[in-house]
């Protein structure tokens, strides 16, 4: 509470205001997504802020699934991504919450097992295969930057990718 | 997002916390399996690790609500531009009815409208204008990025002049 304290007296405000105000404001970004944790939100904030500044821009979803897009130049994307956001201090985790910002309800589970990388995408109803070749590239791209290639790939169906990646 | 006033003065549980806040904070905890103690902590934390770099924590929490919303609309973060014209008008027609349905105040539609735009440039805010310089993205996006507001504030029924001109968005709210 000591730093809460701190920023308080610093805005000249009266501590018990500032800490009802953030819990109030704290309380609404929770009750907005139950599933997330408060660490999880913390995470995102910061993300969408470092997406921004990198130039991510709001665009209808329809602009991924119907274009065709050059898999080099997703990976590129990717590979740029992963690049930034490694230097302003994000570790590769953030790769699950990056997705989901991109592609809004898109499942993906990640596990790390020493040198090797587990993942799996779930994309969302009604996506389409171009969907999900961006969103692999993509990852292909942004994992690259961390110095880690593709050893194995397996769709069982289409909205569905199981992805193995290993440090080289 | 509501601000609290100063000068109502509520019941308070313990030195700092208010009741009705203990109380949702409470409810909150035990969904979440965590003892009051924890989680008052826990959010406490994040809070102040968000002003410490710089990230008020309603700016925050405006970010959110926004996001939420525009999430449910379709609209996403991304690195790739592109689409049809019709596809960012659709997307602003979901966005407008979202909002409709939603009851939001001509401020909360302008901080959406803030937050689209505050991706492809600089943004000014005037009361009930704002005005994007400093545009990032070309000029057949960022025509398509006005269609889609326009479209979103005709469906959320609420008077809005936008406009492309001299490599400047112009935006401005005329009323409900």
């Amino acid at each position: 509470m000591d730093r809460a304290r701190d920023l308080a007296f610093k805005d000249r405000a009266q501590f018990s205001d500032t800490v009802n105000k953030i819990m109030e404001i704290g309380i609404r970004i929770v009750e907005s997504d139950m599933s997330a944790t408060v660490d999880q939100w913390f995470r995102r904030a910061i993300l969408m802020r470092d997406l921004k500044s990198l130039g991510f821009s709001m665009v209808p979803l329809e602009t991924i699934m119907g274009s065709v897009n050059n898999g080099n130049d997703i990976r590129s994307l990717g590979m740029k991504t992963g690049g930034f956001l490694a230097a302003r201090g994000h570790d590769l985790s953030i790769l699950a919450e990056l997705v989901q910002l991109m592609v809004a309800g898109s499942v993906v589970n990640l596990t790390q097992n020493g040198k090797e990388l587990g993942l799996t995408v779930l994309m969302p109803t009604g996506s389409t295969v171009n969907l999900m070749e961006f969103t692999c590239n993509f990852i292909d791209g942004y994992l690259g930057s961390y110095g880690y290639t593709k050893v194995d790939e397996k769709r069982t169906t289409s909205d569905f990718v199981s992805l193995k990646y290993a440090k080289s | 997002m509501p601000r609290r006033k100063r000068e109502i003065k509520r019941e308070r549980c313990n030195t700092w916390i208010d009741c009705d806040i203990y109380e949702r904070v409470k409810k909150l905890s035990d969904r979440k399996g965590s003892s009051v103690y924890n989680y008052l902590n826990e959010m406490v934390e994040t809070s102040t690790e968000l002003e410490e770099r710089g990230f008020s924590t309603s700016t925050a929490g405006g970010i959110f609500f926004g996001w939420n919303i525009l999430r449910t609309a379709g609209l996403v973060l991304s690195p790739a531009s592109g689409g049809t014209s019709e596809d960012w008008k659709k997307a602003g027609v979901r966005l407008g009815t979202l909002l409709k349905h939603q009851g939001a105040t001509l401020d909360s539609i302008m901080n959406i409208f803030a937050m689209i735009l505050e991706c492809v440039g600089h943004v000014e805010r005037q009361d009930r204008r704002l005005i994007v310089g400093g545009l990032r993205i070309n000029d057949d996006m960022v025509k398509m990025m006005v269609e889609m507001i326009g479209a979103a504030a005709s469906s959320a029924g609420v008077g809005v002049e936008v406009k492309f001109e001299n490599g400047l968005i112009l935006l401005s709210l005329t009323g409900s």
